[in-house]
């Protein structure tokens, strides 16, 4: 997280936007989705948009967290039952 | 806002940001004025997607958005939902069977105060339940003309094209997109989901015929307590921003999250 700090600080960017617009650079995505709980997150949100990363600003955040890395497994939102329970990997579960 | 995306293969475009309604109602702002204000600001700074599911405060995130909608603005917005969730206590007031997507879609209509959902999402997968009893069922909502077209959410890149063969094989409306968490602190989609459309892509050039998809669904941002084929990961996400900063999704799917909770988001 400081290393992110450090990057928007020398990129000039919002941490905000520059998460929104890391996922809007993926040519796979079509619509980031924000969940503003107030009117001021909204427009903290809204003009990320606007936002370019630079190449070295991706570099550098591929660098971070390297590509195809989720650093905290629980925010992938799911985990199959070959995960969840234990029995499912255990020849002597029980 | 600025150009439209294209949603996947389906002919329809979408404004990069897509509002998630996972914060309106108890769980998160619990004010309905004050988000029928963000919701409308929103709209008028061209957002043209919004995002929720049954379970978003049992309801009360739909009816909120339904609230904002009525009076004209619906046809301003593609409208996305989700069910799978557990609403109530039922034990068959939850899942991804026939009986209860039957149900449930009445509920979600009702509480959005309009007549059709154009992207209805499978909130979660459901491995114990036969996907073509839920495709199956989504299909006929299709047909019905109660629903426009179907999604996924945290699905892994096996069941996605499970989903596809299940569609080609048994004659089923296909899944369009998938939305999927991801953030700088989350990026496992980019190995096999992500990647997912230009292989379509490749296929169709090949002259297999292959549903498209992509979405959405990037999530950033926060998840309270709570994803792309598409894949959203427009769905927001625990990171950086979350709770505190309400960038989310995808976690909503959602991104940078900082506490992620099992459950739904």
């Amino acid at each position: 997280m400081q290393e992110l700090a450090t990057l928007v600080a020398d990129a000039g960017l919002s941490l905000i936007h520059l998460a929104i617009a890391f996922v809007l650079e993926h040519p796979a995505v079509t619509s980031a989705i924000i969940g503003p709980r107030t009117v001021e997150q909204l427009e903290s949100q809204l003009g990320a948009v606007k936002v370019r990363l630079s190449r070295d600003v991706l570099d550098r955040i591929d660098q971070i967290v390297p590509p195809g890395t989720t650093l905290n497994p629980a925010d992938a939102g799911y985990q199959p039952p070959s995960l969840t329970d234990p029995a499912r990997r255990r020849r002597t579960a029980r | 806002m600025t150009d439209l995306r294209p949603f996947g293969r389906t002919g329809v475009l979408l404004s990069p940001l897509t509002l998630g309604a996972m914060n309106f109602g108890r769980r998160g702002n619990p004010d309905h004025e004050d988000c029928l204000r963000i919701i409308h600001r929103a709209l008028d700074e061209g957002v043209t997607a919004i995002d929720t599911a049954d379970v978003y405060s049992q309801g009360e995130s739909e009816e909120i958005v339904g609230k904002a909608l009525d009076g004209g603005r619906r046809d301003e917005v593609f409208l996305a939902t989700k069910f799978h969730g557990q609403i109530g206590d039922s034990p068959h007031h939850r899942g991804n069977s026939r009986r209860w997507i039957v149900r449930e879609v009445e509920q979600s209509l009702r509480r959005l105060r309009t007549d059709w959902i154009d992207l209805y999402q499978v909130h979660r997968p459901e491995p114990e339940t036969d996907f073509d009893e839920t495709l199956g069922a989504l299909s006929d909502l299709v047909h019905q003309g109660k629903i426009r077209y179907i999604g996924t959410s945290t699905f892994e890149p096996s069941a996605i094209v499970e989903g596809q063969w299940i569609a080609e094989r048994r004659g089923r409306e296909r899944v369009v997109s998938e939305q999927p968490p991801y953030s700088i602190l989350a990026r496992g989609i980019e190995r096999e989901v992500l990647p997912w459309p230009s292989v379509t892509a490749w296929r169709s050039s090949r002259g297999v015929r292959w549903p498209a998809a992509g979405w959405p669904a990037a999530t950033t941002g926060t998840w309270p307590d709570r994803s792309p084929g598409g894949r959203n990961a427009s769905r927001p996400g625990s990171t950086p921003g979350c709770r505190r900063t309400g960038a989310s999704s995808r976690r909503c799917r959602n991104w940078p999250r900082s506490s992620p909770t099992p459950g739904c988001r």
